[in-house]
């Protein structure tokens, strides 16, 4: 996959912030093409959740709280990262400097200890879903402001707020295709004529969506969201530039979404496009009931989320484009693994890595992975990502988390 | 297993016999007093005039239910009636859905031929929502899907109007579509292609919308280096016959 891709410039643009590419090629601007439409005025944002759809254990954020006690934790395996973080040293410990000096474990007591709930409440207040105003609320004018890598983190409801709704991304190649990208094709229809045609196939389509207000209420975001795309001017860019450090490979990258380290390929890429909020999460892998001594998520962590976070961590500290953004990464889950069975705790700790991200810990857990009273809920979580990201919209209410640079 | 056996037809036939129905819509879907189109022909849910589509007059009102009561009553164990808050939609409606991947598999080829075969859909399946095998999730559109949808219906009719080679390596297509659209043509082509892709009848706005594209939208292609080329007769041909197959029409059901 060594073709040149076409980006919407203005939303390319912006989201890079202004460097001109060394991951986009060298055909791109320079700042001056940007222009401020962020979410606190002056640098593009964006926020990556990766959900870890089942659980994410507190050994990951909290190590210190288990250590010659439970989860296999001792002195040997968790690193301690300063103002009370400490975390697991192979995992989190280990992400390039960037990311560990700024990191903070953010408590989250929602109380609630089945997945369905649990899930509901991490992405929404039953009804809005905290992604899509948060995404909504961040601005800017890129055509997907919000985008799910592969699947839709489950169970929450997903209602588009005002033209801003959650768009799934399930192969890249059609993606940037549709961001405008790909080797002149007879086959391509022409964007000018695209985005007419599929003005006039809404038009078409009005009376249906009319009369399905609920269920077809995905294709008026459809049409909405494709239309803009398609209107949007493009810039080339080389995909091999963004994959090549995540796969080793200089060319022929596979735009597939597959594994976790294709999603943050993915998330890389609409990141990049200029969205502002991207979510990549895998099937129900980490309700790891049993894994008493943390063998099991350490290894399922090493192994399917720490090559692709590592490599995403490390362009958003060092790559010009991306480090004149403020980006931000949350991993988190449906709550804390309990003890002794690693069964479900009523509680998380959410890891968060950011520009902004003062290192310390509102997460840190007793003993027995309970947290204090008086600890912030799942909108309090979502009020940190927003002063993390520096939006300047109150729409979550106050951040109780004073980690924030 | 034999009692199983036994009971599933009587519960088939007691359903058949004292089952709640509404007055319309019901008797289209099961096949009685619809018209060859079926559910998405005139009259049908999702056709002119059916329970699915709000027409350009006067919203239909709903015909009553057949059936006085909807259920029984049920009392849980914290003596709270369980239909209590229960909303009630009005039967019928609501409840379009988009079409499967596994279908537009088929249809695509159903509408357009099987000589003229979009090459494009076969690797475009998890665009689509394709599930994995023994699994389930309800496709939905989104931006990348809806434009995807646009290039798959655009090469498919590329090949049908002679535009590219189609599935045999032919090039001939129709010869109407090598004479540019002029406006008496692109409304009956417009029309025939709605009623083929949809199933159903268009309206006249819907067939000016088609119209617009093929007379209109597609006269200067914009090419990727910026500059403009005139469409040839068979693109634009190919863009509106594109846009209806990217309609809800053709994409849901």
């Amino acid at each position: 996959m060594s073709d040149k891709y076409n980006f919407s410039r203005r939303g390319f643009l912006k989201g890079a912030a202004g460097a001109a590419g060394t991951a986009m090629g060298t055909r791109l601007a320079g700042r001056d093409w940007i222009q401020p439409a962020y979410a606190d005025g002056t640098e593009k944002s964006a926020l990556l959740c990766v959900f870890l759809t089942g659980g994410y254990n507190a050994l990951f954020g909290s190590a210190d709280s288990f250590k010659n006690k439970s989860f296999g934790v001792n002195d040997g395996n968790i690193a301690a990262l300063g103002n009370g973080l400490v975390v697991d040293k192979a995992s989190l410990g280990s992400l390039p400097a960037y990311g560990t000096s700024h990191m903070a474990s953010i408590g989250v007591r929602h109380g609630i200890s089945d997945h369905g709930n649990a899930e509901t409440m991490d992405w929404s207040d039953g009804n809005r879903n905290h992604a899509i105003r948060l995404a909504a609320a961040m601005g800017g004018d890129a055509a997907i402001k919000i985008a799910s890598i592969g699947g839709f983190p489950p169970s929450a409801p997903r209602p588009a707020e005002g033209a801003v709704s959650f768009q799934q991304i399930n192969s890249m190649d059609t993606t940037i295709r549709a961001l405008g990208g790909g080797a002149p094709d007879p086959k391509i229809p022409a964007r000018n004529v695209a985005a007419q045609a599929l003005i006039r196939a809404q038009t078409m389509s009005g009376r249906t969506v009319t009369a399905n207000p609920k269920a077809m209420t995905t294709f008026k975001d459809s049409y909405d969201t494709s239309i803009l795309t398609l209107q949007k001017p493009v810039k080339p860019f080389i995909f091999d530039d963004i994959a090549k450090d995540y796969t080793g490979k200089a060319t022929g990258n596979s735009t597939a979404v597959t594994d976790f380290t294709s999603k943050f390929i993915g998330a890389e890429l609409m990141i990049r496009a200029g969205a502002n909020v991207v979510t990549i999460s895998d099937g129900f892998n980490w309700d790891s009931h049993g894994d008493t001594d943390g063998s099991g998520v350490r290894k399922r962590f090493a192994d399917q989320v720490m090559p692709g976070l590592t490599t995403f961590v490390n362009h958003i500290g060092n790559d010009p484009d991306l480090k004149a953004m403020n980006i931000v990464v949350a991993i988190f889950g449906d709550f804390a693994r309990s003890l002794p069975g690693s069964d479900h705790q009523p509680n998380l700790t959410t890891t968060v890595i950011g520009k902004y991200v003062k290192v310390g810990t509102t997460g840190h857990t007793d003993g027995n992975v309970g947290l204090p009273a008086g600890t912030g809920s799942t909108v309090q979580m979502w009020s940190y990502f927003a002063a993390a990201l520096k939006v300047q919209t109150d729409i979550f209410g106050p951040n109780p988390h004073a980690l924030v640079l | 297993m034999n009692r199983l056996l036994l009971i599933a037809p009587l519960a088939i036939a007691a359903s058949l016999t004292f089952g709640c129905s509404s007055g319309g819509g019901d008797a289209c879907l099961s096949g009685d007093n619809c018209n060859d189109n079926g559910a998405n022909g005139p009259g049908g849910p999702g056709g002119p005039g059916g329970p699915g589509d709000p027409g350009t007059g006067p919203a239909a009102t709903p015909p009553p239910p057949i059936c006085p009561s909807f259920g029984t009553d049920h009392v849980g164990l914290g003596g709270v009636k369980l239909n209590d808050g229960r909303v009630q939609a009005t039967a019928s409606t609501d409840r379009g859905r988009m079409k499967p991947y596994s279908a537009l598999t088929s249809e695509y080829k159903r509408v357009l031929g099987a000589d003229n075969n979009p090459a494009l859909l076969a690797s475009v399946g998890s665009t689509f929502g394709l599930s994995p095998a023994r699994w389930f999730a309800e496709p939905q559109p989104n931006a990348v899907s809806m434009y995807t949808a646009l290039r798959v219906g655009f090469e498919g009719c590329l090949q049908l109007t002679g535009g590219i080679p189609n599935g045999k390596g032919s090039t001939a297509g129709d010869p109407k579509f090598a004479v540019a659209p002029a406006a008496d043509t692109a409304a009956a082509q417009c029309t025939a292609w709605a009623r083929t892709f949809w199933s159903r009848d268009a309206s006249p706005e819907e067939i000016q919308a088609c119209v617009d594209v093929a007379m209109t939208d597609s006269l200067k292609e914009m090419q990727t280096n910026g500059t403009t080329v005139d469409g040839t007769p068979q693109r634009r041909w190919a863009y509106a016959c594109a846009t209806v197959l990217t309609a809800t029409g053709f994409l849901s059901y």
